[in-house]
């Protein structure tokens, strides 16, 4: 498929994720294991801006990466416009690893302080055997993240450049290689304020422009609301609830949801702030049932009625209660059910 | 809380401040004629991107500059002047007077050392206490940020990014100082330990009457913690106000596009990429003619590249801009 045209953003399907860590404590033998994701499944459309969001430790950059093929999954499958990155060799996991490309948070992280802005985008370029002139295929990529002239940014290195600057240059190495699907990990979270919109800007400009599929990681909604055409919201390592940006994040089902919008601040606006009691979730004890009730609002407040057993010992699965909006609550599941009963 | 709340007088009062930092031979100003007035209990946050000074303004409040750093102009806290007063005044100023939270908690602390230790060492090191006199203080600063007393035992690794935080505000008031200025208290943390530390702090100043400066980039916790806020742009104060008013109608073009930048879920204007600022904020050392936001201004007109506005007051507010001077004029 040509570059450029929008059968060049890929698919992604991903079914019954598992991703588990094993650990070791460092006194005495009780190990054991973590499930980080724990039976993810989703789909993405090709071009679409699909945001997965949650708290650390819900296993949002560990789906990330398990898309990236950087970690083996348990279980379960994920598709890229047909391709599993686990079953991928040689070859094969090289054109991969090139279609689907990744910005992290930390550009300074992301970059060798001793390497050129050229040689940072270059170095891919080489490595995937890329055809065509090197240097035309570097100056155009870093002319489309907007460092332009592109020739002014070769010879420096990043310590020269703003945070904004660095980012743009994790991007155009991303780029350069024309990937189908893009995953962002908290792109703009070490970023001033007035640097995030501009690189927001870009990732979405250049979605079209090169034709990719855009997997938004963050914990800030206010960013989900902003670009996402769909969002996930992650908790302990499963999808709590899943749909249309508009509907997720301005008609909540889930309670976990609820909660995280009640804490994301607004400009202007003071409230004291509904936080959640509780521990915060542990991946190594997750709870049985509803692995969310420990904290459940409606269940302590005892709004959850005769749910309340099927909260504490069945885990509730993700489930279609309005058209195109998914999520995993008994309470809520059930509620929807009785409305759409009455006459 | 209302503005009468405060008592009278003032606390911390800034005059003409002006820290320059040598650079390749040449002197750069970071903070740039700054004048701020805090009374006791009040809460003032300090606002505006990398590099526009507002953590050097801190560090100066605190005598804690760099050696390559000049000051001038005055900063009086209570009856001190901070500014060239000697190493054993600020040493008892600080903590006791002025104490700092500091962001990125996790590299505040002794990884080799329990937790509840290292506050009780503060604790002895400002005040004249005994070491179990100091142990139950701490004790009672834990109970009072939302830890549980017996934690002390632990050590740094075994606390949470916003346990560390809470312990470091603990730490902040150990001595009872009228003043804390927190940098960037809740950057580095996540959306829901972002707001219990927000709460910790509106509850602290509630119950003890502390004056507060938080100092950020993220104008979204403002609203949460501070009364007053004032906007820096290239070692100045551009634009101050009360905080609701200014965040709802911010009028200088700068504070404008840094509420901009903050997306409100719900908000269909919201939707789509949020509007940023091009540009970088000017190196210290190449301040641009007139006033500095110029190039960067979206709005800018005749007089702005060549005539520097002064911090001017519109009604309630203040503001150094041409704008809003011929805005007010008509």
């Amino acid at each position: 498929m040509k570059e450029g045209t929008p059968g060049h953003a890929a698919e992604l399907e991903v079914r019954d994720l598992e991703v588990r860590f094993a650990f070791r404590r460092l006194f005495g033998d009780s190990g054991g294991e973590v499930r980080a994701v724990d039976g993810v499944s989703f789909d993405v459309e090709p071009g679409e801006v699909f945001c997965i969001a949650g708290e650390s430790g819900c296993g949002k950059t560990t789906l990330g990466r398990a898309l990236l093929g950087l970690v083996r999954p348990h279980s379960g499958n994920i598709s890229i416009s047909g391709l599993d990155p686990a079953r991928l060799k040689g070859e094969e996991l090289r054109t991969f690893r090139r279609q689907v490309q990744v910005v992290f948070q930390d550009p300074m992280g992301s970059l060798n302080p001793r390497q050129s802005v050229y040689e940072a985008v270059a170095e891919g370029v080489r490595i995937h055997g890329l055809p065509g002139d090197e240097k035309e295929i570097v100056a155009r990529a870093l002319a489309r993240a907007g460092l332009r002239p592109p020739e002014r940014f070769f010879l420096s290195y990043p310590h020269e450049l703003s945070g904004g600057q660095r980012q743009r240059v994790v991007i155009a190495a991303a780029i350069a290689l024309e990937p189908r699907v893009l995953i962002a990990d908290e792109p703009v979270s070490m970023l001033d304020a007035s640097v995030r919109g501009e690189i927001l800007d870009l990732l979405v400009r250049l979605k079209d422009e090169v034709g990719m599929t855009l997997v938004l990681i963050t914990h800030d909604l206010a960013f989900a609301w902003a670009l996402a055409d769909r969002v996930a919201i992650m908790y302990l390592g499963k999808i709590v609830e899943l749909g249309p940006a508009q509907k997720v994040l301005t008609e909540p089902l889930h309670p976990y949801t609820k909660s995280l919008l009640a804490v994301t601040p607004e400009v202007g606006r003071r409230r004291t702030h509904k936080v959640l009691t509780g521990e915060p979730p542990d991946p190594v004890l997750i709870p049985p049932g509803c692995r969310f009730h420990p904290r459940c609002p409606v269940l302590r407040s005892g709004e959850a009625g005769s749910q309340e057993p099927r909260c504490l010992g069945e885990v509730p699965v993700l489930e279609e209660t309005v058209p195109g909006h998914r999520v995993a609550c008994h309470v809520a599941g059930e509620s929807r059910i009785l409305t759409t009963r009455r006459p | 809380m209302s503005e009468t709340a405060a008592p009278a007088g003032t606390l911390l009062e800034i005059r003409n401040l002006r820290v320059l930092y040598e650079v390749r031979g040449a002197k750069a100003p970071a903070v740039d004629g700054v004048d701020l007035t805090l009374r006791p209990g009040e809460a003032l946050g300090l606002a505006g991107e990398s590099g526009c000074g507002k953590s050097t303004l801190a560090l100066a409040c605190l005598g804690l500059l760099p050696r390559n750093a000049t000051v001038e102009g005055s900063i009086r806290f209570q009856e001190t002047e901070v500014i060239g007063a000697k190493p054993g005044r600020l040493r008892a100023l600080r903590w006791a007077g002025i104490s700092m939270v500091f962001q990125g908690a996790m590299n505040a602390f002794n990884p080799v050392k329990r937790v509840g230790d290292q506050v009780i060492e503060a604790i002895l090191l400002h005040e004249d206490v005994s070491r179990s006199e100091a142990r139950s203080r701490m004790q009672e600063l834990f109970e009072h940020v939302g830890i549980a007393p017996r934690r002390a035992g632990e050590y740094p690794h075994e606390f949470s990014g916003g346990m560390r935080q809470r312990v470091m505000i603990a730490m902040a008031l150990a001595c009872d100082p009228p003043l804390v200025i927190a940098d960037e208290p809740t950057t580095a943390l996540d959306v829901m330990i972002q707001a219990q530390i927000l709460n910790l702090l509106a509850q602290l100043r509630e119950e003890s009457n502390i004056a507060l400066i938080v100092i950020t980039h993220d104008l979204s916790v403002l609203a949460q913690v501070t009364e007053r806020v004032a906007v820096m742009y290239a070692g100045r104060i551009v634009e101050e106000g009360a905080v609701s008013d200014l965040l709802i109608t911010p009028r200088h073009p700068y504070t404008r596009a840094l509420v901009g930048a903050f997306p409100i879920v719900g908000d269909p204007a919201s939707r789509g990429v949020p509007a940023g600022l091009p540009g970088d904020p000017p190196h210290p050392e190449a301040r641009p003619s007139g006033c500095a936001f110029h190039p960067r201004c979206p709005a800018a007109f005749e007089p702005c590249d060549s005539i520097d506005p002064v911090l001017e007051r519109h009604g309630q507010r203040l503001a150094a801009c041409h704008l809003v001077a011929r805005e007010e004029a008509r």
